[in-house]
């Protein structure tokens, strides 16, 4: 039997080493080529480190702060638009690469020349694409992506190169618990038998990823280790209609998992067709945003991707509800002082996850 | 409207439902209400198995996942409900289901789909086709030889041209407000009971 602190779910200054030492250090998600509405547009990305805006222009991408250089103002309001990026305080306005273009009265009420302002630019953040999908990493010398996630896992998600359709849907929502519980959940293999039995069990086979494997104990020594993507078992139910007609980046049956450290989970439910990305985006010890994306790839011929999308959302809310409504009620038992207590060998990766932030984040 | 069989009208919580049986002109006793709600599709079978008679299903199909296509699906199972079929005029080809409201002034030729209805008032000119599941609001104008596709809807107070083509799953809707810029960007966003959350749907 293993045990864990509890205090580590609550408490801010566990928080604060976490976004100093984790999400500023790591490559996280920020969003897929297919959410830009043209090639002249801006994402804004929230993050644990602030808000990103990443611009597309000439099919290159930029990311930077979303803070004008006079006086910290945000630069965009909503989480997309065409590319105009003009600070609405005093009309500062940039470039698709953060560069200043332009201070009005310049020289005149700031004493800003324009040879000075055109080296000035926002501040860049290190952004890379892996297939369809863009994540963003805020160290000044960052980690490789190589590093931080393993060769199984950027070889399939590379595979959604240009196979994302453009239609897709996104969604919101605060929660009330911290973000290491979600993953903890995702990890536990025991929980869908139980906790989805009339859901997401009556779908996918999961007794098929309960055989027992070698339990590794060794302690977690590089970040490489904690990310996987895994196939969980064949769907039960035979294919529906809807999937002939797109295109599939897998092999169209098994269930895709991509749980992506600090805080993505990328589920394919029915082998390459539909992704709904789970960030799990940290906003305090206590609270958590999900932003839910639905992505699905490009049709073969003239279907509505939107009847899909409804069907499937009307699906997956009914599993996320379950395991969200669980989770906000283990996080408040957590305040009350609950101990992480009687843990299985089945949970050794998330105790070994728990050792590894011991030693590298919270010392 | 005028029956002598008794009429079951299949209804969900919206608001076009609600409209659509405010304006069905039937006594109360010719009349039973089934509520329909969303993923219990089993009690609504299990409700209308033991049922005889007519049955009008007048539940929306732009609430979440086409409901009224998937209560036809259901209705196929019940062998003593027989769809209600408005009847107009001969060369009309009404198929099962399909309901036109009171007042429709229709032209000639007009082919109306599976469970497609017709808004009070409205006005339906020569050689028109609609497909099945479409919604047609009230005072709607369609011109002549229009086609229009299935799982559509239009809202009230539209104007077809003559010759048009609408394509499956559209949804067309009058030009609200002048003033509000962001009207058709606001259409894009779905309020859902999940955490109270908004489903925005991007480049459609």
């Amino acid at each position: 039997m293993h045990k864990v602190s509890f205090k580590r779910y609550f408490d801010q200054n566990f928080f604060e080493k976490e976004n100093k030492k984790l999400f500023s250090k790591l490559w996280v998600f920020a969003c897929a080529v297919v959410d830009f509405e043209s090639d002249d547009s801006y994402v804004l990305a929230k993050t644990p480190f602030g808000e990103i805006i990443i611009c597309k222009k000439n099919n290159e991408y930029h990311a930077f702060y979303n803070k004008c250089l006079h006086r910290g103002h945000p630069i965009v309001n909503k989480r997309k638009g065409p590319l105009k990026l003009v600070c609405p305080y005093h009309c500062w306005s940039y470039s698709s690469d953060g560069k200043l273009k332009n201070i009005p009265f310049g020289e005149k009420m700031y004493g800003i020349k324009k040879e000075q302002f055109k080296k000035m630019s926002l501040k860049k953040i290190q952004i890379i694409r892996l297939g369809d999908f863009i994540f963003l990493n805020a160290d000044k010398n960052p980690i490789k992506i190589e590093k931080q996630f393993n060769k199984k896992i950027i070889e399939n998600l590379s595979k959604t190169k240009n196979m994302l359709n453009k239609t897709n849907c996104f969604m919101s929502i605060e929660l009330d618990f911290n973000w290491k519980l979600i993953f903890e959940n995702l990890r536990d293999s025991i929980h869908p038998l139980f906790l989805h039995k009339n859901s997401l069990n009556q779908e996918v086979d999961f007794y098929n990823t309960l055989k027992v494997k070698k339990i590794n104990k060794k302690r977690i020594k590089n970040i490489i280790e904690i990310s996987n993507f895994s196939r969980d078992g064949k769907n039960k139910n035979p294919p529906e209609e809807y999937k002939k007609k797109f295109h599939s980046c897998d092999d169209g049956s098994s269930y895709l998992n991509w749980l992506l450290f600090p805080y993505t989970h990328i589920p394919s439910p029915d082998g390459g067709t539909l992704f709904g990305v789970e960030n799990f985006v940290p906003i305090s010890a206590n609270k958590t945003r999900l932003d839910l994306h639905f992505y699905i790839t490009k049709s073969k011929g003239k279907t509505s991707s939107i009847a899909v999308f409804y069907e499937w959302f009307d699906k997956a809310k009914i599993v996320l509800k379950e395991d969200l409504e669980t989770l906000i009620s283990v996080q408040k038992r957590l305040k009350e002082g609950q101990e992480l207590q009687n843990l299985g060998d089945y949970e050794i990766q998330n105790i070994r996850i728990n050792d590894y932030l011991n030693k590298y984040v919270y010392n | 409207m005028s029956i002598t069989k008794k009429l079951h009208v299949i209804i969900d919580e919206s608001f076009f439902s609600k409209a659509k049986l405010a304006n069905l002109s039937l006594s109360k006793s010719k009349i039973e209400i089934i509520n329909y709600q969303k993923n219990k599709e089993n009690d609504l079978l299990n409700d209308l198995k033991n049922k005889k008679g007519l049955v009008l299903n007048l539940t929306s199909n732009r609430v979440f996942c086409l409901y009224r296509a998937k209560i036809y699906q259901l209705l196929s199972q019940c062998q003593n409900l027989k769809s209600y079929r408005s009847k107009v005029k001969k060369s009309h080809m009404l198929l099962n289901g399909s309901y036109i409201e009171d007042f429709v002034k229709t032209g000639e030729n007009l082919k109306l789909g599976i469970h497609s209805i017709i808004g009070i008032n409205s006005k339906i000119a020569n050689n028109v086709n609609i497909g099945n599941f479409t919604s047609i609001g009230e005072n709607v104008l369609i011109g002549s030889n229009s086609i229009i596709g299935s799982n559509v809807v239009i809202h009230n107070n539209v104007i077809i041209p003559p010759f048009s083509k609408i394509g499956k799953f559209n949804e067309i809707s009058k030009y609200k407000d002048g003033n509000d810029l962001t009207y058709y960007e606001k259409r894009n966003k779905v309020n859902t009971d999940f955490f109270n959350g908004i489903l925005s749907i991007n480049n459609i």
